[in-house]
């Protein structure tokens, strides 16, 4: 009746390992740093995969739009497209003249900026519709005559009949000190050709100064501006209008967005405003008021882009120059390098990494087979002993595999617990910066796998070098 | 039974140790076998331990052809062997009970049964007392007791006893020999190599003598 006991072996192993204490140590300190490196690399490794993933999606191309709205003479402009009335009137085009019953210009068209066509540097697109508008009442706007002041400009919200009388707003306070307002005047123009009126007074309405149901009162400063550079506005021409009445930038946007969707190759477009764009910087700054004050206040200099995203990646190259070929888009800025950047910072970590681990390898393998050997080579008189006794060779390999096992998974242990220790440390760390963009992998979504290739590498490594040290000794 | 037809023993080196060997041993025997150094009694030895192999002849020992043995047989006929050397050859690590009771792990007995039979073997070689010492703190003669005692542990067959008096006293030695008397007489075939003369002489059994790797002598109460 044959019984081989495995409580046998295992004592027999662990009597081993204490008998070569120090070169036991020697291997599980060894192999602990190994797999400490193998998997510091593989957490670095996984960290990098999972920013870029959080890093959206690579296949974009962000194209940046001018949409400048100041125009020169002679500029060409494209008008804003059709407006839905509440009325259920429709909108047959525009209009210089708020009172056309037909269209001057269709929507999409271009018009070349004539400065006869405006009125203290606006010109204004009056909506044409089938149903003619009326004019009820009257309101007032005011107008700064191209001069930055303080604030918001005067608002009166009133609704007048001709002949009403309205009190006219306070003097706005320029920004430039120098400039001094001396009035409020129902025509635009220098103050010397102008009938003042002035803030405070009364002013009574009349319906000839009206346009389209508005009395715009201009401000006359002491520094006239002159008037270079030109803005197209849309007026929808005293009919309710489903939504605002359009922008000449959301105008030139929505243009370039429909040219941009009717190419080849596009999964989907995304506008950042410049709005959006002010904000993501304000908040990334939002620790150094400073810099935000210094540079981010006054006029906006970010652009509006649109976020591209394709779907073949081998067709980008034309798909820029496409992109770059549409008026009013300057910029094309690829994302895929940023990918490429990203991808080349990974490889080039590997690289140096596998270089370590290589070199750590080769040193370890070294010790460790030098451990064993000198082990081996003690015990090798035990092994003829125990041959001339008449035990089978896994007999005696046995209790010394099994000392492999115990290096490899006391290693493992350690190396885990360590690794854990340092992960810990490192989120921390990462977590208590300001920088919101790098993301770490929680360390309880990795440990099992951690911890089961911790294990196998070790104790293959552990058995591994006890049989190949081993093998001489067993024969004859 | 042990069997040596024409055996002839060549070294890679091109020394012919043993040249042309017929001997034939009948279960229960019990044989000196002596000779010169170098006549060729340590290669006989390691032939029968199947530590060397023969370059021609035959070579039986019971069951097993020595010659035809693929090599992981030969634990399993070592097992059939009580084997005891000049050196002793003692695990210095383990306890005198652990030396003997690793021959009965070697095939597999369960731990009930080596707890009953170490002691009993520990008695016949009147060691019982110290089953828990090491190695280390025995005599040579004590040690060697140790090694005979591991050599009965499975019940072999056969003892070969190699130089078994060599590292010990001359008083110890008498002992030693009058042990394998003792087991001699439980049935056993025993075969001593020996070159001390007084013990041959004294014991008065069948005596084999090489000389030059052959057979020059062989007759019972024979003398060195």
């Amino acid at each position: 009746m044959r019984r081989y006991s495995i409580t046998y072996f295992l004592g027999q192993s662990i009597s081993g390992l204490l008998r070569n204490g120090v070169m036991s140590v020697a291997s599980i300190t060894v192999l602990m740093s190994c797999l400490i490196v193998v998997g510091s690399f593989g957490l670095l490794v996984l960290n990098i995969d999972y920013n870029m993933e959080n890093l959206g999606d690579l296949n974009t191309i962000s194209a940046f739009v001018q949409t400048d709205t100041e125009y020169a003479e002679g500029d060409e402009v494209i008008l804003a497209g059709p407006l839905k009335a509440k009325n259920g009137a429709e909108f047959l085009g525009w209009s210089l003249d708020p009172n056309a019953e037909t269209p001057t210009y269709a929507p999409g068209q271009r018009y070349t900026i004539n400065p006869a066509d405006a009125k203290s540097g606006k010109i204004t697109m009056y909506a044409v519709w089938s149903i003619k508008p009326y004019t009820v009442d009257y309101g007032i706007a005011y107008d700064m005559s191209g001069v930055s002041i303080e604030g918001d400009p005067p608002v009166d919200s009133g609704r007048y009949n001709h002949g009403d009388e309205v009190v006219l707003a306070d003097a706005p306070t320029p920004k430039l000190a120098s400039n001094t307002f001396l009035g409020w005047s129902t025509v635009p123009g220098n103050a010397s050709e102008l009938e003042i009126m002035q803030p405070g007074s009364t002013y009574k309405l009349h319906s000839g100064n009206a346009v389209c149901a508005t009395v715009t009162l201009y401000a006359v400063w002491s520094n006239m501006p002159v008037i270079s550079t030109y803005e197209v506005v849309y007026n929808a021409n005293r009919t309710e209008i489903e939504g605002s009445p359009p922008t000449q930038d959301r105008v030139i946007l929505m243009h370039i967005a429909e040219q941009v969707s009717k190419l080849d190759n596009i999964k989907r477009v995304d506008l950042i405003s410049k709005e959006m764009a002010l904000k993501e910087e304000k908040e990334r700054y939002a620790e150094y008021p400073e810099v935000i004050e210094a540079v981010l206040s006054g006029k906006n200099p970010y652009p509006d882009n649109f976020l591209i995203s394709y779907y073949d990646n081998d067709n980008v190259a034309t798909l820029i120059y496409q992109l770059n070929q549409i008026e009013g888009i300057y910029k094309v800025r690829d994302r895929s390098d940023l990918a490429a950047r990203i991808d080349s910072l990974k490889s080039g970590i590997i690289i140096i990494f596998s270089w370590f681990m290589i070199l750590l390898f080769v040193v370890s393998v070294f010790i460790i087979m030098n451990t064993v050997k000198l082990a081996v080579f003690t015990r090798r008189q035990e092994i003829s002993i125990m041959r001339y006794v008449g035990a089978t060779n896994w007999f005696i390999t046995l209790p010394f595999v099994l000392e492999g096992v115990f290096i490899g998974l006391l290693s493992a242990g350690l190396a885990y617990l360590i690794e854990w220790y340092i992960y810990i440390y490192l989120q921390r760390m990462v977590l208590s910066d300001t920088i919101q963009m790098i993301h770490i992998v929680s360390f309880s979504s990795v440990s099992r796998w951690l911890l089961l290739s911790f294990i196998g590498i070790g104790v293959l490594t552990g058995v591994t070098g006890s049989l190949i040290s081993m093998r001489k000794y067993l024969k004859a | 039974m042990i069997d040596f037809r024409n055996v002839k023993k060549v070294y890679p080196n091109g020394t012919t140790a043993l040249d042309g060997i017929n001997l034939h041993i009948d279960d229960g025997e019990f044989v000196f076998i002596v000779g010169p150094s170098g006549a060729g009694k340590s290669t006989l030895m390691k032939l029968l331990l199947r530590e060397e192999r023969v370059t021609s002849g035959r070579l039986t020992v019971d069951e097993f052809d020595l010659v035809k043995m693929p090599e992981r047989k030969v634990p399993y006929y070592r097992r059939q062997l009580g084997v005891v050397f000049q050196d002793f050859r003692l695990f210095p690590n383990k306890t005198v009970f652990e030396n003997v009771a690793f021959a009965m792990r070697v095939i597999g007995e369960p731990s009930s049964v080596i707890k009953r039979r170490v002691p009993t073997i520990l008695s016949i070689v009147n060691l019982a007392d110290k089953y828990n010492c090491y190695p280390t703190e025995l005599s040579g003669g004590e040690q060697q007791r140790v090694a005979l005692a591991r050599a009965l542990a499975n019940n072999p067959r056969t003892i070969i006893a190699d130089e078994p008096t060599g590292n010990i006293d001359p008083k110890m030695s008498l002992e030693i020999m009058n042990l394998l008397v003792k087991i001699h007489k439980r049935n056993k075939t025993v075969i001593v190599v020996t070159h001390e003369k007084t013990l041959v002489d004294y014991f008065q059994q069948r005596v084999v003598t090489i000389r030059d790797g052959r057979i020059v002598d062989d007759r019972m109460g024979g003398m060195f």
